[in-house]
C-alpha cells in the first residue's frame, strides 16, 4: 500500500521529486561545501597519497581527517632557529620558524607576514611557566594587514600533558598556547595551539590560522632531528 | 674682505644652478616618499628572476611587499595610450555635462602628477613562494624598474574633485569608515578600494547597500565619488584602475596633492567591533512559493544574478508548486511551474484516474529601475503569461533596502490582486475598459491574453524581509490574493491576508523555506539554484598534462604523439605533417568540436612542445569540418614556452593568436603519420526518456540502453547509427494516445514510446561539404530521427569571423512505424525552413528567425533568444506560430518553450566534447513541429564564430576555492 502524505501526492512521489532536485542541484553545483574554511587548504590536502622520493623530508599536514605531505625546500638558522621552507606539488608553500608557521602562501588562506618575537622554547623554566608575547601577522584574503595577536604559552607539566598524545617520545616537552586576535570585523577571537618540543625542535603542533582552521603538523622523523 | 667676491660669486653661481635647475623641472614634478628599496635595471643588466634577485637584497619587516611595483617599458606605453584616454575622457564628459567644473580641474591635476608608471601587477611577493611558482615570478629585464615601498602606516581617500584625505591604517576598520570619516554625508553611494597591491574592489558605503566587508591594505587608495557625481561607471573603472597603475597612496608626499581635505578622525576603540556597520545579506536572494524572487506568495523587484537556474517545490494545501527559474539577463527573470491542485481531479476517472489536477504556466518579471540612493529597484511582470491563466497576474513592484532590512511595495492584477481594493490607475488615464478583467481561460490555454493584461480591479501587496546574521531571512507580507474566489471553486473561508515565511540558508544552492499563509495553512519548500554561468569543476580525472619543457628528441614516436594529443584534446588527429625546412609542424584535427577550444589547443601545444624535435618552432593546427578546413591557428612554440613560464610584461597579457580563416593551398609538407580515413566509432551509454504531465502520470520515464556509432567513409560520407535498448520505466502505465486535428507528427509520442523495447532512433549517411569560402551545403538520407525519415539538404551562407549567417534546409520525409524498424507509414511531406541567425549587440544574446513549413503541412515561423554565457553554457526560450488557429493547434495554443545548455566539461572532472540540453515545452503538439535533423552546419561550421574562443572557455573556480591572488572582484 502506498502512504499518503496529503491528497494528490504520494510519500514515495515526495520523495522522488526530492531526490531529482537534489542530484540536479548537486550535478549544478558539483555539489560543493560551502563553508570557507573547508575549502582553505583543500588543494593542498585533497590530493590522493603521492608516492614519497626518499632523498626528501617531508612534513605531514592534516587537517579536518585529510592529510597532506610537504617536501622541504630550504633550511636555514636564523639566529639560531630553524626557517623551514615546505613546498606542496601546486605550489603552495608553508614557512616554519622554530617549528612555528611564520607564512603561508599559494593557499586559500594566506599568512603573508609575521612579526613578533616568539620566545625561545629553551627559555622556559619550570614546568607551568607562562610567556606571553604579541604578534604582527599579515592575512589574506581580505587584506588583513597588521592583525595584532596576544599569545600566552604556557609549558606544561607532566601531569598536564594532553590525552592521547602517548605516542611521541616521553620526554618531549609539551607547551600549550592560547592565542587571543581578532576576526575580520574586531570581533574578539581566540583559539588554541599546542606544541612538542624534542631537543628544542617542535616534533608535533597544532596551529591554527582562525578559530575554525586548526591543523597538526608534524615533520618525519629525518626533518626533526 | 678678500673672500667676499668670491662668495658672491658662488652664492650667485648657486643662485643660477638653482633657477636653471627649476626650469628644467616639469610642472608636474612629483615628490616622492622615500622607498625601501629602488631599483632601475641598467641596459645591460642580465635577465633574473625577481624571485632570485629578491633574495639578493637585504628585506626587513619596513619593506612592504605587497606594495611592490615591478614597471616596464612595455606597460609603460600601453599606459601612455590609457593616460591620453583618461584626459580626453574628462574633457568630453566635462563637455557633456557629466563632469562638473570642479571635477574636471581637480582630475586634471591629479593626472598631471599621476604619469604612467609601467606597473604591470604581480602574485605575492616572496623570494621562496616564487621560486616555486614559476609561472608567477616575473623576469626582469633592462630598463625594468622594482621599487618596494617602506611600509605604509596610511591610507588615503580621494573624492571626485581629486580632493584627497588621509588617515592611519587602523587593522579592523572597513573601508566605509574610512570613507565616512573624510567625506560624511556627501560621499556617494559606491566607493572603489584600490589595494596596495592594485586589485580593485567596488563597494557599497550607503546604507541600502553596504554590505562588502572589505578592508583597506595599508597604503590603499579609495576612489569615493561625492555624491552629487554624475561620473559613468565606466569612468570610475578607469579611474580606479590608473589608482591601481601608482603604487601604495603614500608614494608620493600629501603635499603634491593640489586639493587636501581635512578627516574626521576616529578612535579604534569606537572601531574595534564592525559588525554593526554591516546589514546582512542574503547570499542570494530567495524564492517566493510561486518560484520568482519574492516574499511568500508575492513578488519582489529583486533579481538572482545572471545565469542563475533554480529548482524548488513548495506546497501549502491544496496547491505545491514545482518552479522551474532562469535568469538569462541581469534584468530578466523567467520562469515555468507545475501546479498540482490536490483536492480537484485532473479529469474524469476514466480518462486520468485518481490523478490530482496539475496546471502548468510560464512566468516573466523585468527590472525596469536599478535601486539608488533615492530611488527604488522597479519590475514588472506577468504570472501565468501563457498557460491555462488559472493563475494568472500582472504587477509592478519596488523595493528599497535600508540595512538588513528589504521593504517592497507593488500593486497587482488578475490572481495576485484579487483582493481589489482599489480602483485600477489604468483606467483613468488609457481608459475605462481596464476597469473590467474577462475572468476566463483564454481559449486553448497557452496564448499570452494581451487583451486582460493589467485590466481590473487592483489591490496592493508588499511586506518586508529581514536577513539575519544566522542564515535565515524572515518575511512577512501582505497578500494581494482574495483567497475566498480562488479558481476552480477552491475557497478558503476565514482567511487572513497576511504570510509569514523563514528562510533557512542551508548550504550555498539551498534554501527550506517554512511558513503560514492565509493566516491558518502552513507552508513547507525547498529551493536549489546554481548559477550555470559559473559552474567550475578540476579536470582531477584527465590524464596529466605535460610539463612545458621541450626534450631533446630528434627522432619522435609520432603514434604516440597521436595518441596523446587525441587523449588531451578529445579531436581526431587525421594527419601529422612535418616541414623541417620552415621549422614547422602542422596537426589536421577533425571532429574539432568548439568546447573549450583554447584549453585543448594549449593541451595541444603541450604535447607537441614534448615530442617536437628541437629545431621546429612553429605548430600549426587546422581545423577540418564539412571536409574543408575552416579555420587554423599558429603558434610560435618559443612564446607559447614563455606564457607557460611566465608572467607577461604588461596588462595586456601575452599576444594570442588569432584563427586564420584563409584557404591555403595544400601544405608541401610530407604527412608523415595519417591516421585511418575509415575512423570507426562506437559509444556505448543510456537514454532517459520522459514525458511531464500526462493524465496518466505525472512523470512517465524510460530508461534504455543506447550504442551510437559513427563512421567516416571515402568521399567524405559520413555514417551514423542509434540503436535503443528498453531497460526499465514506467512507460506501461502510458494509456493515453492523445488527440489532434493536425496530421500526428509529434502527439503519437505513447507510441513510439512503448511499441518495441528494440528501436533504431536513427540511421544516416550524409555528406558536408564546403561549396566556397562562404557557402556549405549537407546532404543526408535514412532514418533521421525517431519519428521521421527520409532524405534533405541544407545550404549555409556564413561568412567566416561573422556574427550573422543564413541558412536553407529542405527535406522530403515519410513518417516511421512506431516499432522504429525500416518502414514507413502513409504520411509523407516537404519540411524545410530560411533561417537568419545574428548575434546582437544586446548583452550576448543570439537570435535566430526560422521562415517556413512544418512536419504538419502548417506554414509559419519560428523566433528563438539564447544568452550565451563566457562558459559555453546557454539559456533561452523560443516560440514559433503557425498559419493554424489556436483551437485546430490544441492545448497550448501555440508551440513554446525554454532551455538550458550545458557543456560536460563544466561539471564534470574529466574534460568531454558533450553538452546537456534540457529543453521544456508545456505541451507537445503536432502544429510548428520541426523534424530533427542529422546535420547542422551551424554547428558544423563554430570555427567561423567570432566569439568562438570568448564564449567558450573553462569558468575559473570560485574566489573562496581560489589563492587570494587568483580572486576576481566584481
Amino acid at each position: 500500500m502506498t502512504k499518503v502524505l496529503k491528497p494528490g501526492i504520494t510519500l514515495s512521489g515526495f520523495f522522488f521529486y526530492v531526490l531529482c532536485l537534489i542530484l540536479f542541484s548537486c550535478v549544478l553545483t558539483a555539489c560543493k561545501s560551502t563553508d570557507p574554511s573547508w575549502h582553505a587548504l583543500k588543494s593542498l590536502l585533497s590530493k590522493p597519497e603521492p608516492k614519497l622520493n626518499p632523498s626528501f623530508e617531508y612534513i605531514t599536514v592534516q587537517f579536518e581527517g585529510r592529510t597532506s605531505r610537504l617536501a622541504l625546500g630550504y633550511r636555514e638558522f636564523v639566529q639560531g632557529k630553524p626557517l623551514e621552507h615546505w613546498y606542496s606539488g601546486p605550489g603552495e608553500m608553508l614557512e616554519m620558524l622554530d617549528g612555528r608557521v611564520n607564512k603561508a602562501l599559494g593557499m586559500t588562506l594566506e599568512i603573508r607576514g609575521n612579526q613578533g618575537r616568539p620566545p625561545a622554547w629553551e627559555s622556559f623554566g619550570d614546568a607551568r611557566q607562562t610567556q606571553v608575547w604579541t604578534r604582527v601577522i599579515d592575512i589574506m584574503p581580505g587584506y588583513r594587514y597588521g592583525v595584532e595577536e596576544e599569545i600566552t604559552t604556557i609549558k606544561l607539566s607532566k601531569e598536564n600533558l594532553p590525552v592521547q598524545k602517548t605516542k611521541y617520545p616521553k620526554d618531549a616537552i609539551w607547551f600549550q598556547e592560547q592565542v587571543i586576535t581578532k576576526d575580520i570585523d574586531g570581533k574578539a577571537q581566540q583559539f588554541q595551539q599546542l606544541f612538542a618540543v624534542l631537543n628544542n625542535r617542535v616534533i608535533y603542533s597544532e596551529q591554527c590560522f582562525h578559530e575554525n582552521m586548526c591543523m597538526s603538523f608534524q615533520p618525519d622523523q629525518q626533518a626533526a632531528r | 674682505m678678500k673672500g667676499t667676491p668670491r662668495k658672491l660669486i658662488l652664492w650667485m653661481a648657486g643662485i643660477v644652478l638653482c633657477c636653471a635647475w627649476l626650469l628644467t623641472v616639469p610642472a608636474n614634478a612629483q615628490t616622492l616618499r622615500a622607498p625601501f628599496l629602488s631599483y632601475p635595471f641598467p641596459k645591460d643588466a642580465k635577465a633574473v628572476l625577481l624571485g632570485s634577485w629578491l633574495q639578493t637584497q637585504k628585506l626587513d619587516d619596513s619593506a612592504f611587499l605587497l606594495g611592490t611595483i615591478w614597471a616596464t617599458p612595455e606597460e609603460k606605453i600601453i599606459q601612455q595610450r590609457k593616460y591620453d584616454k583618461l584626459i580626453k575622457s574628462i574633457h568630453q564628459l566635462h563637455q557633456s555635462g557629466d563632469m562638473l567644473e570642479d571635477e574636471k580641474n581637480g582630475l586634471s591635476k591629479v593626472l598631471d602628477i599621476f604619469q604612467p608608471t609601467g606597473r604591470v601587477l604581480i602574485d605575492g611577493v616572496d623570494s621562496r613562494w616564487l621560486e616555486a611558482n614559476p609561472r608567477r615570478d616575473p623576469k626582469l629585464l633592462p630598463h625594468d624598474h622594482i621599487e618596494i615601498p617602506v611600509r605604509p602606516a596610511v591610507i588615503r581617500v580621494m573624492g571626485s574633485m581629486g580632493d584627497v584625505c588621509e588617515l592611519t591604517h587602523t587593522p579592523s576598520v572597513h573601508a566605509v569608515r574610512y570613507v565616512q570619516a573624510c567625506f560624511g554625508n556627501s560621499a556617494g553611494p559606491w566607493a572603489w578600494i584600490v589595494q596596495a597591491d592594485g586589485r580593485v574592489q567596488k563597494i557599497g558605503v550607503s546604507h541600502w547597500n553596504q554590505f562588502e566587508r572589505v578592508l583597506p591594505s595599508p597604503g590603499a587608495w579609495i576612489w569615493a565619488p561625492h555624491q552629487d557625481a554624475t561620473l559613468p561607471e565606466t569612468f570610475h573603472q578607469q579611474w580606479a584602475a590608473w589608482l591601481a597603475t601608482q603604487g601604495v597612496s603614500d608614494r608620493l608626499l600629501l603635499t603634491n596633492f593640489p586639493r587636501l581635505q581635512q578627516a574626521n578622525t576616529f578612535s579604534v576603540k569606537e572601531n574595534a567591533h564592525e559588525v554593526s556597520l554591516f546589514a546582512n545579506r542574503p547570499e542570494q536572494y530567495s524564492a517566493s512559493n510561486w518560484g520568482y524572487v519574492g516574499l511568500v506568495q508575492t513578488p519582489t523587484a529583486r533579481m538572482q544574478m545572471p545565469g542563475n537556474f533554480g529548482v524548488g517545490m513548495n506546497t501549502a494545501y491544496p496547491q505545491t508548486h514545482m518552479n522551474l527559474f532562469f535568469q538569462p539577463l541581469a534584468w530578466v527573470e523567467m520562469g515555468i511551474r507545475y501546479s498540482d491542485v490536490s483536492n480537484r481531479k485532473y479529469g474524469l476517472t476514466s480518462f486520468s484516474g485518481d490523478q490530482s489536477y496539475k496546471d502548468k504556466s510560464m512566468d516573466l518579471k523585468l527590472q525596469v529601475a536599478n535601486e539608488a540612493t533615492n530611488w527604488p529597484a522597479v519590475a514588472v511582470g506577468l504570472r501565468d503569461a501563457a498557460g491555462t491563466g488559472l493563475f494568472s497576474s500582472e504587477y509592478v513592484v519596488a523595493n528599497k533596502r535600508v540595512g538588513s532590512v528589504d521593504y517592497s511595495l507593488g500593486m497587482a492584477w488578475g490572481n495576485m490582486g484579487g483582493r481589489g481594493d482599489i480602483c485600477n490607475p489604468l483606467g483613468r488615464v488609457l481608459g475605462s475598459s481596464f476597469d473590467v478583467r474577462q475572468n476566463k481561460v483564454a481559449g486553448q490555454g497557452g496564448i499570452f491574453s494581451t487583451t486582460s493584461w493589467f485590466h481590473g480591479p487592483v489591490a496592493v501587496f508588499g511586506g518586508l524581509s529581514y536577513q539575519s546574521a544566522w542564515h535565515t531571512e524572515f518575511k512577512i507580507e501582505l497578500d494581494g490574493n482574495n483567497y475566498l474566489r480562488e479558481p476552480q471553486g477552491n475557497h478558503f473561508p476565514g482567511a487572513s491576508p497576511i504570510n509569514v515565511m523563514a528562510t533557512y540558508h542551508w548550504a550555498r544552492g539551498v534554501d527550506l523555506n517554512i511558513g503560514f499563509i492565509r493566516g491558518n495553512t502552513a507552508t513547507v519548500g525547498i529551493s536549489l539554484f546554481t548559477d550555470i554561468s559559473r559552474i567550475y569543476m578540476p579536470k582531477t580525472s584527465d590524464p596529466p598534462i605535460n610539463a612545458p619543457r621541450p626534450l631533446i628528441n630528434n627522432s619522435p614516436d609520432w603514434q604516440t604523439t597521436i595518441t596523446d594529443l587525441e587523449s588531451h584534446t578529445q579531436w581526431d588527429v587525421q594527419q601529422i605533417s612535418v616541414d623541417e625546412r620552415a621549422g614547422k609542424i602542422t596537426v589536421d584535427f577533425e571532429n574539432a568540436k568548439t568546447i573549450y577550444p583554447q584549453k585543448r589547443i594549449d593541451n595541444a601545444v603541450a604535447v607537441l612542445n614534448r615530442d617536437a624535435p628541437t629545431q621546429i618552432e612553429t605548430f600549426d593546427f587546422q581545423f577540418k569540418a564539412t571536409g574543408d578546413v575552416l579555420a587554423s591557428q599558429t603558434i610560435q612554440r618559443k612564446n607559447w614556452t614563455k606564457s607557460q613560464s611566465e608572467p607577461a610584461r604588461s596588462e595586456e597579457g601575452f599576444f594570442q593568436p588569432p584563427l586564420n580563416y584563409e584557404i591555403g593551398s595544400p601544405s608541401q609538407s610530407n604527412p608523415i603519420v595519417q591516421a585511418d580515413d575509415r575512423q570507426f566509432t562506437v559509444d556505448p551509454g543510456f537514454d532517459f526518456s520522459y514525458v511531464l504531465q500526462g493524465p496518466d502520470a505525472f512523470v512517465t520515464y524510460q530508461v534504455a540502453g543506447a550504442v551510437r556509432t559513427r563512421a567516416r567513409l571515402p568521399y567524405g560520407l559520413q555514417f551514423a547509427s542509434h540503436v535503443r535498448l528498453r531497460l526499465f520505466g514506467n512507460d506501461g502505465d502510458y494509456k493515453n494516445t492523445g488527440s489532434s486535428q493536425l496530421p500526428r507528427v509529434r502527439t503519437y509520442m505513447r507510441e513510439y514510446f512503448v511499441t518495441s523495447n528494440l528501436t533504431l532512433p536513427a540511421l544516416t549517411l550524409s555528406k558536408t561539404s564546403r561549396l566556397s569560402q562562404s557557402f556549405f551545403a549537407s546532404t543526408y538520407i535514412g532514418y533521421l530521427e525517431e519519428m521521421f525519415g527520409g532524405a534533405g539538404a541544407e545550404f549555409l551562407y556564413r561568412k567566416p569571423g561573422s556574427p550573422w549567417a543564413v541558412g536553407l534546409d529542405m527535406n522530403h520525409v515519410y513518417q516511421r512505424e512506431f516499432s522504429q524498424y525500416f518502414h514507413f507509414r502513409n504520411y509523407q511531406v516537404n519540411t524545410g525552413h530560411l533561417t537568419g541567425y545574428v548575434q546582437t549587440p544586446l548583452d550576448q544574446v543570439m537570435a535566430s528567425l526560422s521562415v517556413g513549413q512544418y512536419l504538419a503541412g502548417d506554414k509559419g515561423a519560428t523566433l528563438t533568444l539564447t544568452k550565451l554565457f563566457n562558459n559555453g553554457a546557454s539559456m533561452g526560450v523560443f516560440a514559433t506560430k503557425t498559419n493554424i488557429s489556436a483551437a485546430t493547434f490544441g492545448e497550448g495554443s501555440f508551440d513554446k518553450g525554454v532551455f538550458i545548455n550545458l557543456p560536460f566539461d563544466a561539471f564534470m572532472s574529466r574534460s568531454s566534447l558533450l553538452r546537456a540540453s534540457f529543453n521544456w515545452r508545456p505541451l507537445t503538439r503536432d502544429g510548428g513541429a520541426k523534424l530533427r535533423r542529422p546535420v547542422s552546419l551551424l554547428n558544423e561550421t563554430s570555427w567561423l564564430d567570432p566569439m568562438v574562443f570568448s564564449h567558450n572557455s573553462l569558468a575559473r573556480p570560485p574566489n573562496e576555492l581560489s589563492a587570494p591572488d587568483d580572486y576576481v572582484y566584481e
